[in-house]
């Protein structure tokens, strides 16, 4: 590929994984040219605080914001800011100061629009912050039920704890651990989650458009270390989840190792199945196969959204059901 | 330390916050801080709360509502839009020139006409609701012809 003049390029290596995810010649010059463009600016209004009507009605009037809601009939709390604006300026408004509306990008509200939590439902978030999923989660549960919210960073928990007070988010509990050990600590009490969402920390491929750094920062090594961490984290996350409970498994990222091959580990190993994913964007399929690894045909059922399909970010999501508590026994260990 | 707030002093409580029209709270009340007290909304009971601190340890439970005074009860900046529907006494409307300044964190001085109003309406001192048109803006403490701001810094426009 000839060289680009744009600010940051991606490392070649990064490139051409990139290049065998796309399907064809055309989906990858879509791909790299939105990789270098800015994230369309978008918020979810806070519905804890202020209906869509009022917030779309008081940002339109008061401040001259030009307000799309792609998905009106369904979710109107999804907008888009369609003018130009200053940078900085949707986290300076006075409506985002009183709370109504969270700055989120589209791609990134998915995960709870496919996990549906509901009033009464107990909810465990284990890698919460800054609460963006978490605040959504509140909305939807129209605080009741319960939130556990957990981060293993002060500096992190802090700007958690700072966002759901602005959100006025109620029926949660914040906890600062280790989310393995936290999992452990859990299951040990017999504490079982009706919902579960393991947004896992991750290399971040997904987010060039707002994070362009990510391409500096790029190397495959973090990439395999992530996905060892992410197994580790998404398999203890099911040992708390109830029998029939849902589970999310997110990252924002395209690297299959750090998406398909999860779960698929998790489907070799935990007595689990996947589900249909319904949410209002385009997505493709998860992949079954990369490079030599073959995945479980269950993968399909997965989601890959890609930036050039709805001018959004990168994002990989799967809803795992848990059948029973019983493990499946490998048969190379059955073996040994 | 988790200390809960039971329903003897839950009732003192409400009392004291009959002074905005509140009458009810259906929330676990949870004191931390400093006279600080947080509001959980969610359905694990006082003991199931108990047990998860001591086994796992608790940040944060709820949002934060109230700080307790000598002067009286003082709502929070997000505790007045999680109560709004309930609060109907000692409200002070302001006007959109006055919230732009209130928002940035200054005090806002009453003019003779307006403070001559709240002396009409016994409304001297203490706490009140800041509102402006259906925005509510937390709470400020009327003294001697101005209103004290309690905007958290984190909160303000710059």
């Amino acid at each position: 590929m000839e060289q680009k003049p744009y600010k940051y390029n991606p490392k070649p290596e990064f490139e051409e994984r990139m290049n065998s995810l796309l399907k064809n010649e055309e989906d990858k010059k879509e791909f790299w040219k939105i990789a270098h463009t800015e994230p369309l600016n978008s918020i979810r209004c806070n519905t804890l605080k202020i209906t869509p009507k009022e917030l779309k009605r008081k940002l339109e009037e008061d401040l001259g914001w030009k307000i799309k809601q792609p998905y009106e009939e369904d979710y109107p709390e999804i907008m888009i800011i369609e003018n130009s604006l200053k940078p900085g300026e949707l986290g300076r408004s006075k409506e985002h100061m009183l709370g109504y509306y969270y700055v989120q990008e589209i791609s990134s509200m998915m995960p709870l629009l496919a996990l549906k939590p509901s009033e009464n439902d107990s909810f465990l978030d284990l890698c919460a912050s800054p609460g963006s999923k978490t605040t959504q989660a509140a909305a939807m549960m129209k605080n009741s039920g319960n939130i556990i919210a957990n981060d293993n960073n002060l500096g992190r928990m802090v700007v958690l704890a700072s966002n759901l007070e602005k959100c006025g988010v109620s029926n949660v509990l914040i906890i600062k651990k280790d989310g393995v050990q936290l999992c452990k600590k859990l299951a040990k009490m017999n504490l079982k989650f009706d919902k579960i969402l393991v947004d896992a920390p991750c290399s971040g491929e997904g987010t060039l458009r707002s994070s362009p750094k990510s391409f500096i920062s790029w190397n495959i090594k973090s990439v395999y270390n992530l996905a060892r961490i992410q197994k580790i984290l998404a398999a203890s996350a099911l040992e708390c989840l109830k029998e029939d409970g849902e589970m999310i498994y997110s990252t924002c990222t395209h690297a299959p190792e750090e998406n398909e091959e999860v779960v698929d580990f998790l489907l070799k190993n935990f007595d689990i199945k996947l589900e249909e994913i319904k949410i209002p964007v385009k997505t493709r399929e998860g992949l079954t196969k990369w490079q030599k690894k073959e995945y479980s045909h269950e993968l399909r059922k997965s989601a890959r959204i890609y930036p050039q399909d709805n001018d959004t970010e990168g994002f990989f999501l799967c809803k795992i059901k848990k059948i029973s508590d019983k493990k499946k026994v490998r048969k190379n260990e059955n073996n040994n | 330390m988790l200390k809960f707030i039971y329903k003897n002093e839950k009732k003192e409580l409400l009392k004291k916050l009959e002074y905005y029209g509140i009458k009810e709270l259906p929330f676990l009340l949870s004191i931390s801080g400093k006279e600080k007290i947080r509001a959980y909304s969610g359905n694990l009971s006082m003991d199931e709360i108990t047990e998860l601190n001591q086994q796992i340890g608790i940040e944060l439970i709820g949002a934060y509502v109230f700080h307790i005074h000598d002067e009286g009860v003082r709502l929070s900046f997000d505790a007045v839009q999680i109560l709004k529907n309930q609060l109907t006494e000692n409200i002070i409307e302001i006007s959109e020139k006055q919230s732009a300044e209130f928002m940035k964190g200054n005090d806002i001085l009453l003019t003779k006409e307006e403070e001559q109003e709240f002396k009409n309406t016994n409304e001297t001192k203490g706490f009140k609701v800041i509102k402006c048109g259906n925005d509510f803006l937390g709470t400020g403490k009327l003294v001697d012809g101005r209103i004290v701001n309690y905007m958290p810094k984190e909160r303000r426009l710059r």
